[in-house]
């Protein structure tokens, strides 16, 4: 009798391990950190949020580190509490950098749209008033051939306008809008020279 | 027995707990001499590497995501080293892991620098050759007879150096070069309409025509003693003779397109031939300063203007042109006037006391 009861618990004690030794890594929760991970690297976060993407990495980094941890265990002494733990803080961490670069981008979508638009303003606005330049009475000799060259300026400028629709449309939203400042400040320089020839030659409009 | 011989000996029951005293001493030295090393820290490697990823995941995302994947294989091995059984032999694989990532962050990063620092290189020595052919463009679009196009292209070409400086400023060289390079081909565009511009002036016809007309001038002043006129376009001078010598030296002023031969009205360019002064003009007779007629069209001029008409040259609304003079207001540092030639009041003033009706004009490209 007392026999069969040391037995009975050999063998509970026996599947009770068995149970706790045979934990497997939880391969669902590293496929989706992964998949993230990777998400994140393709919504451009090493472009536009690479602080974010390198969290995220180290994250993923130390999830690894933890998996090799217990493989290195012996069977039955292994446990992945800490592991899910991890993955889903590296979860979190690809989750954040996707979100970050996503409004990276969008930040600089929007920055570089703003300063085209701001540059077409400009030139629209520098078109206008060329044209009423040329509607005044006074045209000195001396006049025309500024107004020429001055046109000929603007024309090199609006055509660039159209370059940088094009370096908007290719997603170069940094460079789209670094030749759209510089454009603007060059047009606005052209402003100024139309605005003293219009004081030069005392047109009123 | 001494007092030493008492002190050594310690009866039977210490001498049997001796060996177990020595057995005890001798585990516990095996077991400190044998203590696991503590574990090597890899933090300066991860923090290198992870600067080199920083700075390479701009410019060379792939050598960025390689670094990012050997330190990761670091991590497990490192992992692996510190979870290994007491038993199992430290085989120094994460140190190894972390010299791979060491090493392969220094050759990135020291390749990444050469190549931004040969980058840089290129753009600077670019963005010299750019500003001085943005000068050299910028003394060229004053010359007459270039117009809006150039100024379109010196336009752009000045745009794309200011883009290329801002590329540049934020380490982006290589597209601040390929800026460079568009405003390069913008310059030389605008040199190349100016050395058109001035192709005519080698043309060894026009020059010995130009040449021929000059001798003419002086030979008929000499002959009669009186004033004659010498307008050279390229030097934009006026020069004026008496008796055949040379008295007088003006700088002149010409029309927008001056260096063109004019071929219609409006076209601003100055004339070419030989001419005469056919009014003297002040006061109310002009609204510039002085002025001084001459007979532009002269029959040349007509025949060049018919030629040009028939084959489809000039513009079929456009007429000759007239009202060519030599007049004041000038001395503005630039070709203004609608093709006319135009001095300084007072060097106005000098000329007008010495010529009359009737005194030759000869306005030629340049003076051989």
């Amino acid at each position: 009798m007392r026999k069969n009861h040391v037995f009975a618990g050999v063998v509970l004690i026996a599947v009770a391990m068995l149970a706790v030794g045979c934990a497997k890594p939880p391969q669902p929760e590293i496929d989706a950190a992964k998949a993230a991970l990777a998400a994140a690297e393709q919504a451009e976060a090493g472009k536009y949020a690479p602080e974010a993407l390198d969290t995220a990495s180290q994250a993923m980094n130390a999830v690894n580190a933890e998996l090799q941890a217990q493989e290195a265990k012996f069977a039955l002494f292994r446990s992945y509490t800490k592991t899910k733990q991890l993955l889903a803080d590296a979860q979190k961490a690809a989750d954040d950098a996707k979100q970050a670069a996503v409004e990276g981008k969008e930040k600089a979508k929007n920055e570089a749209r703003a300063a085209i638009d701001a540059v077409k303003g400009v030139v629209d606005s520098t078109t206008q008033f060329m044209d009423n330049l040329g509607k005044c009475p006074r045209k000195p000799k001396d006049f025309r051939k500024d107004m020429e060259m001055l046109k000929g300026n603007l024309d090199g400028y609006a055509t660039q306008v159209n370059d940088l629709e094009g370096a908007f449309s290719r997603e170069d939203y940094l460079g789209a809008k670094a030749q759209a400042d510089s454009l603007k400040g060059q047009v606005d320089q052209l402003m100024n020279d139309l605005t003293a020839a219009k004081d030069k030659i005392r047109c009123k409009f | 027995m001494s007092d030493l011989a008492l002190v050594l000996d310690h009866g039977p029951a210490t001498a049997r707990r001796r060996p177990l005293l020595l057995l005890l001493a001798a585990a516990l030295l095996l077991g400190v001499s044998c203590a696991p090393p503590p574990p090597p820290d890899f933090d300066g490697a991860r923090a290198a590497a992870r600067r080199a990823i920083r700075m390479l995941r701009p410019t060379v995302p792939l050598k960025a995501k390689y670094i990012e994947r050997l330190i990761a294989d670091a991590e497990i091995a490192t992992a692996a080293e510190r979870h290994a059984p007491w038993w199992a032999p430290q085989t120094g694989r994460a140190t190894a892991a972390w010299l791979r990532v060491a090493r392969a962050a220094s050759e990135e990063t020291a390749a990444w620098r050469a190549k931004r620092d040969g980058a840089r290189g290129v753009y600077l020595q670019l963005l010299d050759e750019a500003r001085e052919h943005i000068a050299r463009a910028r003394a060229e679009i004053r010359e007459a007879g270039m117009g809006g196009r150039e100024a379109a292209a010196m336009a752009r070409a000045s745009t794309l150096v200011q883009t290329a400086t801002r590329l540049a400023s934020a380490g982006d060289f290589e597209r601040a070069s390929d800026k460079l390079k568009s405003a390069r081909e913008m310059t030389q565009l605008v040199h190349k309409a100016y050395t058109t511009l001035h192709a005519r002036f080698g043309e060894s016809r026009l020059r010995r025509q130009w040449k021929q007309w000059v001798d003419e001038t002086i030979a008929d002043s000499r002959d009669s003693g009186g004033a004659a006129i010498i307008v050279d376009k390229l030097r934009r001078q006026l020069l004026l003779y008496q008796a055949g010598r040379k008295v007088a030296t003006f700088q002149a002023e010409l029309g927008a397109n001056g260096l063109r031969q004019k071929a219609h009205a409006g076209d601003q360019a100055t004339p070419e031939g030989r001419y005469h002064v056919t009014k003297l003009k002040e006061g109310s007779a002009t609204r510039y300063y002085k002025a001084l007629l001459i007979n532009y069209p002269n029959d040349e001029d007509r025949m060049r203007y018919e030629l040009g008409r028939r084959r489809g040259q000039i513009p079929t609304r456009a007429s000759i042109g007239s009202l060519i003079e030599i007049h004041g207001d000038g001395g503005q540092g630039r070709d203004w006037t609608n093709g006319c030639v135009a001095l300084t009041n007072e060097d106005m003033d000098r000329l007008f006391s010495r010529v009359r009706r009737g005194t030759p004009v000869t306005i030629v490209g340049t003076n051989p």
